[in-house]
């Protein structure tokens, strides 16, 4: 298993700098493409928690 | 092609405009130029500044950006991916490491980067945990050495830290 992991370091190492750059900035986008689309179902909870009921019961 | 392209294209045309004396890219950016790739969230640039002693020293580095459409977000500018953190040299060692960068060809455009050896110094003297991953992992890529490190620290009155991570990090 260790060996596994070195010889997969070992070979991102070999990878060129604009490469790993690369590799990072995907990883970047895709997580602000999550974000966006977590933000996005938030808002439609949001939305729908309101159209049910009042966020507090009624205290009388 | 890597957005790194257009960071390099607009710090070279900071620099030429004179809003900017000189640069050099560091942090995980640079060492992701000797070691394998590592996540970051952000690209940091060292940077000289012409009145550093501005508040808003920055103004002028914003105010090109968005002549050129690019725009804050947060407490960086973001060019394509990448949201580019301009941080002014604070202090000898930082400033050593933007005046002694490499200039490196990439993708058709120059861009300087900080050293290995002072990227791991500078590593050293901010300490935190993944700044000591950081010295590691270009000790382990072989991009520098515990003596190189030791030379570099002891110039920049951080060669008690040295030991200190020698002992914790490096000692059998």
């Amino acid at each position: 298993m260790l060996e596994r992991q070195e010889a997969w370091q070992a070979s991102r190492r070999l990878l060129s700098w604009p490469e790993k750059l690369r590799m990072v900035e995907a990883m970047m986008e895709t997580l602000r493409a999550f974000a966006m689309l977590r933000a996005s179902s938030g808002r439609g909870m949001v939305s729908r928690r309101g159209a049910q009921s009042p966020a507090t019961p009624p205290t009388s | 092609m890597s957005a790194m392209k257009d960071v390099a294209k607009l710090l070279n045309d900071l620099r030429a405009s004179g809003i900017i004396i000189n640069y050099a890219l560091f942090g995980a950016t640079a060492q992701m130029r000797y070691t394998e790739p590592v996540a970051t969230l952000d690209a940091d640039v060292l940077v000289e500044v012409p009145e550093p002693d501005r508040l808003d020293f920055l103004a002028p580095i914003y105010a090109f950006c968005a002549t050129k459409g690019l725009l804050p977000e947060g407490e960086a500018i973001r060019v394509g991916a990448w949201p580019v953190q301009f941080i002014p040299v604070f202090d000898p060692l930082t400033r050593e490491a933007m005046e002694q960068a490499d200039t490196v060809d990439f993708e058709g455009e120059s861009l300087r980067v900080v050293r290995a050896d002072h990227l791991a110094v500078i590593a050293l003297s901010t300490g935190r945990a993944k700044d000591f991953v950081r010295i590691l992992a270009l000790l382990e890529a072989g991009s520098v050495t515990p003596e190189g490190i030791a030379v570099l620290a002891e110039r920049h009155g951080l060669a008690e830290a040295w030991n200190r991570f020698k002992m914790r990090f490096l000692s059998a």
